[in-house]
């Protein structure tokens, strides 16, 4: 017994010694100035302040992006009655025919087309619910830059001549996105050349170079209304399924909603905002200037191929759209002027009104600085590319606030990045 | 009887019984007990009585099935979960009681007692892991038996063993060829002579792969491993004394690929490789040294070790392509309306029409080292009347990493890769990550009548550095200290039976480059379970519940893609993991000299995430309090049955791995999706010429039945399991 007893006595000893260093865990740590790169996207709680997000929500929803969606697709049904009257006049041309109506009706086709894509350059930076599901289909069915191929949309002209490929009946929704959308449409009213653009054989375009100039203009304007058709059907689509995604994000927080806090809801509208940052400083205007690798080479190399609507040359008014759309957002300036509740008052409200100030005030002076060239994209690059740095130089001071002060301030979360380095 | 003696022992070893040596009357060499120390797994005929849940594969068992794959190896043992990749176990997968099987980076994985993934603290994934059909055991410990080895206690540790030297002159030589262009030579030869022995140690593996690259290339691999080790006897009266010093050498050139296919490309064909992978190539080499010092005397046991490992490699492998789409997206849904046309490319059905179509490449360069000394001492001391034996030991670690990581941009023309610059190749991760650790623990273990319990603690004092190596002022020091305890019981009703229950604290620690805010991964482990050893039925049933306070993850390239930063950790709170791990084993006398052992291994595991999160780790997602964890089947079986005789011996091994979730939550790829659930059947049968004098011959045939599955999705679409491997060879003992 007593040696029973000593053994209990040392296990309990033992028991105790464990329990001690059981509670024994410290750590400390230090940082560099610019450690931060590898932090995980980790959100913080949201300030416990006043700020009504719901009324933020409801700003945003109903007087900037259902507006904006609408009046797109007001406009693509204006495309393709557009489109389609200056195609029927192509088909109808014979040769002796007076060609100018055709060319102004072309010029009006060119015109509205530009119309549509400036309203959609403002949705842009509205990506949000119907435009980011399944890996941004819908989005990108519409508008699908920066992933182009003129040489798909010329085998996609030949494939709806012949109304069939490999004998299935052609059906444009059927098709990848880069034989469809504005894209495509900029590519097939603006290419002044009647040859394909394929660098490489491609059974369909045999017969090409066998058409006459008629034929070829004829079957690109063909193929263009139907890709208007199409684009129209999209935006058709995108407003249907904005209603109900709409009512969601305005509800976000609410028992039952998929937004389990009205937090999350903002933070889907902030993730939009980051277009600024990866598709306005970066691939319109970073990618051409060399910033990055691109068409051209390495870095370094100065790239007017990698310049958005290259045939139309109206990157400039795209950048200005984003930009406006951007602002409108941000200071929640939409249809009602009586209503602006916007991020600039979600600011204010957790006292940071500098970050509000000098974002829209950085907002104005890229939109000033835009709107100053008198020349394109393409041609700033070619002749003075270090005005297009200024330029990327002030967009930059916009995102960069947006990715510290504003994430910051709001306790909102970075969207997740795609720029892996990998393992 | 030889084979029947042998069949004993490895009915016995199956459900983790060390090998019994023979009972060795005479007096043991210092080499001999140095081997016995090395091996962590003490010698018992009976009934084990050691708290835990530890399994030991020995040599003769290892030899029967000639697996060169880790993987295949630990289907014997329970509470394994595997995440298979490259069909080969190149780099093997594993966890235990449903820890992370990821680059076997929650496990304490050794080499001879000696921590032996590249970096273990910096960097914990084992991307070097020991080519197995060198080593001479295989020893699993799980739950409070794995305190003594960290500083990964969450789910246990894998000890490997080399071949030792001989007490006299030994030698061996294993030639074999098979299906896909698999070689192997393996020789060794070993002798004393006086005070002094050595052995020296030469294996090359290799295969042309069974994966078939769309341009025809290799998709095989071609590894080397060189082992020599010296020892000196400085024994004297009453002190058992040994030096010896280990050099080793491996390398491995592998045309391996993270490329997977498309699920409709795999049904078609499951062993294709897209053009586009054609390039992938890993490269490295890894060379170690150890010197050991031990002496014993009647009083204790000391065991000094003083280490240096390191490990380089090119890691050259398909990126993605060259604007911000994923691989793992595009393939994933390869009909996406935007997608399509980027999986033409990756084929090489099309060449790259623009920029955005080109590949790029990655080569991770590594540089790795770790160095360190330890020491382990064992001793009896009575105190109180009570006999206590008291192991203690003490560590001091240094590793580190050098992240050499560059880019490189290609085209894809007529289904060959072109290079689109003469640039040099783009850098874009350098950093370097370096640890010290002084780690200690001490374990007491008394024995009470049919009681024996074992406490101890284990603490670990990590000092970590993050450096970029490019930005001067992007640097993270963190210093760390945690005690680990552990108690365990076993309590031996009867010579047959026993029941067993432990407890111990998990841990893993965060690599020196997290944010101070992501926490080491913790968590409490219990065991509860019984141990029945008769004349020729043995079993072992132990229920597992591990109760994570905090569950740790990290985003790799090898798990998937969407990584933002390289290495990324993420907190998943409070997760439970449970379970039941039970094995079998019965010997059938069928006549005085024909044996039929039979084994049977079942894990049972379920797995709860106890909050509801959002993350953006790739396998997470929408987490919902009740998801279960990724890639953790609830069921896996193994059956084995033999036959032994004097001059062969035959047996089949039949594993089934239950379906395993790809994701945890919503929101993410493969959300919804399973693996699906794999059976495969496996024989080897050998044959001793003129009763072994000549030598003897074996064919091993993996996977008869053929069955191919996808074992994962990711990182970049489904990869198929090994397909029917064949292998003959011939082993000569001299």
């Amino acid at each position: 017994m007593n040696r029973r007893n000593n053994s209990l006595r040392q296990l309990v000893a033992v028991a105790a010694l464990t329990s001690l260093v059981a509670c024994s865990e410290s750590s400390s740590s230090k940082t560099g100035s610019e450690f931060g790169g590898t932090t995980p996207t980790t959100p913080t709680p949201p300030p416990t302040n006043t700020f009504n997000q719901q009324a933020l929500l409801a700003n945003i929803v109903d007087n900037i992006i259902t507006p904006t969606y609408q009046q797109f697709e007001s406009q693509t049904t204006s495309q393709h009655q557009a489109i389609s009257q200056y195609c029927g006049l192509e088909k109808s041309f014979n040769v002796g025919d007076e060609r100018q109506p055709v060319n102004d009706s072309l010029s009006s086709a060119k015109n509205q087309w530009l119309t549509t894509i400036n309203q959609w350059q403002l949705a842009e930076v509205m990506q949000i619910g119907p435009l980011t599901v399944n890996s941004s289909t819908l989005r990108n069915n519409i508008y699908s830059w920066p992933v182009v191929s003129h040489c798909g949309v010329d085998q996609d002209v030949m494939f709806y001549r012949a109304g069939n490929i490999n004998s299935t009946p052609y059906d444009i929704t059927n098709r990848t996105a880069t034989r469809r959308g504005l894209d495509a449409v900029e590519y097939l009213l603006y290419n002044n050349s009647l040859d394909h653009s394929c660098s490489t054989p491609k059974p369909v375009l045999d017969t090409w170079p066998n058409l006459s100039e008629q034929e070829k203009r004829v079957a690109r304007c063909n193929f263009a209304t139907e890709v208007a058709d199409d684009i129209a059907n999209s935006a058709k689509s995108l407003n249907q399924q904005w209603a109900t995604y709409a009512t969601t994000l305005k509800a976000a927080g609410e028992a039952g909603n998929d937004f389990s806090d009205v937090h999350e809801g903002v933070n889907a509208v902030s993730d939009a905002l980051f277009y600024l940052d990866k598709m306005v400083k970066d691939s319109k205007i970073g990618a051409p200037l060399g910033l990055f690798s691109n068409s051209c080479g390495g870095v370094g190399s100065v790239c007017v191929a990698d310049v958005e609507s290259p045939l139309s040359a109206q990157s400039i008014s795209h950048l200005i759209q984003n930009l406006t759309a951007f602002k409108q957002i941000f200071t929640g300036q939409g249809t009602d002027s009586s209503n602006t509740i916007g991020f600039d008052d979600y600011l204010i409200d957790v006292d940071d009104k500098a970050t509000s100030d000098a974002i829209i005030a950085s907002t104005q002076q890229a939109i000033d600085d835009l709107t100053a060239y008198q020349q394109s994209l393409a041609a700033q690059l070619t002749n003075d590319a270090a005005v297009v740095e200024t330029s990327h130089g002030k967009v930059k001071a916009v995102s960069d606030k947006l990715k510290t002060d504003f994430i910051n301030s709001l306790a909102l979360k970075l969207p997740a990045t795609s720029a892996g380095d990998n393992d | 009887m030889k084979k029947l003696l042998l069949s004993a022992i490895v009915a016995s070893i199956v459900h983790g019984h060390a090998t019994a040596a023979d009972a060795d009357t005479k007096k043991k060499t210092a080499n001999e007990k140095h081997i016995e120390k090395i091996r962590i797994l003490g010698s018992s005929d009976g009934l084990r009585t050691d708290a835990g849940s530890a399994t030991f594969i020995d040599q003769a068992e290892l030899e029967k099935f000639e697996y060169d794959d880790i993987n295949r190896i630990l289907a014997k043992v329970p509470g394994v979960n595997i995440r298979q990749e490259d069909g080969y176990g190149l780099r093997p997968n594993i966890g235990f009681r449903g820890a992370t099987p990821e680059r076997s980076k929650k496990i304490a994985l050794m080499e001879d007692g000696i921590l032996i993934a590249p970096a273990p603290y910096s960097a914990s994934a084992a991307y070097y892991f020991p080519q197995v059909s060198r080593m001479t055991g295989v020893e699993v410990f799980k739950g409070p038996a794995s305190i003594k080895y960290g500083p990964n206690t969450v789910a246990g540790a894998l000890n490997l063993t080399t071949r030792a030297i001989p007490s006299d002159s030994e030698g061996g030589l294993d030639i074999a060829a098979g299906s896909d262009g698999y070689k192997k030579y393996h020789v060794h030869y070993g002798n004393t002579n006086g005070n002094f022995g050595y052995l020296i140690e030469g294996l090359n593996v290799s295969a042309d792969g069974f994966k078939e690259l769309d341009n025809g290339a290799d998709t095989g691999f071609d590894k080397n491993s060189f082992m020599a080790k010296f020892n000196y006897d400085l024994s004297t009266d009453g002190i058992n004394q040994l030096v010896e010093l280990k050099l080793g050498y491996d390398d491995e050139i592998s045309h391996e690929s993270y490329v997977g296919l498309t699920d409709v490309d795999f049904k078609k064909t499951p062993n294709r490789r897209y053009a586009a992978s054609q390039n992938d190539l890993m490269d490295w080499e890894h060379s170690n040294a150890l010197l050991t010092h031990f002496m014993e005397t009647n009083e204790f046991s000391l065991t000094t070790r003083a280490y240096y490992n390191k490990f380089e490699r090119s890691w050259n492998k398909l990126n993605g392509f060259n604007f911000d789409n994923r691989l793992e997206d595009i393939i994933a849904d390869p009909t996406n309306t935007i997608y399509a046309d980027f999986v033409e490319v990756l084929k090489g059905e099309r060449d790259s029409e623009n920029t955005r179509e080109n590949l790029v490449l990655g080569d991770n360069a590594r540089e790795y080292y770790s160095w360190g000394i330890q020491s382990d001492l064992t001793t009896h001391l009575k105190v109180s009347g009570i006999e206590h034996q008291l192991e203690m030991g003490i560590r001091y670690h240094v590793d580190e990493i050098e992240r050499k990581h560059t880019v490189d941009y290609f085209a894809m023309k007529s289904g060959q890769l072109v290079k689109t610059t003469t640039n040099e190749p783009e850098k874009t991760t350098f950093n370097t990550e370096e640890s010290k650790a002084l780690s200690v623990y001490i374990q007491d273990t008394i024995t009470l009548d049919a009681l024996t319990i074992t406490a101890g603690v284990r603490g670990e004092y990590i000092d970590s550095t993050y450096q970029n190596t490019f930005k001067v002022n992007d640097w993270l020091t963190k210093e760390s200290r945690i005690w680990l305890p552990g108690v365990s019981a076993f309590y031996k009703l009867n010579d047959e039976l026993g029941f067993l229950m432990g407890v111990n604290k998990g841990y893993v620690p965060t690599s020196p480059q997290q944010d101070p805010q992501i926490k080491p991964e913790e968590s409490v482990n219990y065991e509860l379970g019984l141990r029945y050893s008769g004349d020729s039925t043995n079993a072992e049933v132990v229920a597992f519940f591990n109760d994570y306070s905090n569950l740790k993850e990290s985003c790799t390239f090898s798990a998937s893609a969407n990584c933002s930063v390289v290495d990324t950790e993420y907190n998943a709170g409070e997760v439970d993991i449970y379970g039941l791990e039970a094995t079998a084993s019965h010997t059938i006398a069928i006549t005085d000299s024909l044996d039929l052992p039979l084994s049977a291994v079942y894990t049972y595991s379920q797995s709860e995430f106890k909050e509801s999160f959002v993350s953006d780790f790739a396998l997470w997602g929408n987490v919902t309090a009740g998801d279960e964890v990724p890639y953790l089947a609830e069921h896996q079986i193994t059956l084995t049955a033999e036959l032994a005789n004097n001059n062969w011996q035959a047996a089949l091994l039949l594993k089934y791995i239950g379906e395993m979730k790809e994701a945890a939550g919503t929101g993410v790829n493969f959300e919804g999706v399973n693996t699906e659930a794999l059976t495969v059947v496996d024989f080897s049968g050998s044959y001793d010429i003129n009763n072994g004098e000549h030598g003897s011959v074996y064919l091993k045939v993996d996977n008869i039945f053929e069955t191919v599955e996808s074992v994962s999705h990711r990182p970049y679409g489904a990869r198929p399991s090994k397909p029917r491997q064949a292998v003959l060879g011939y082993k000569y003992a001299f």
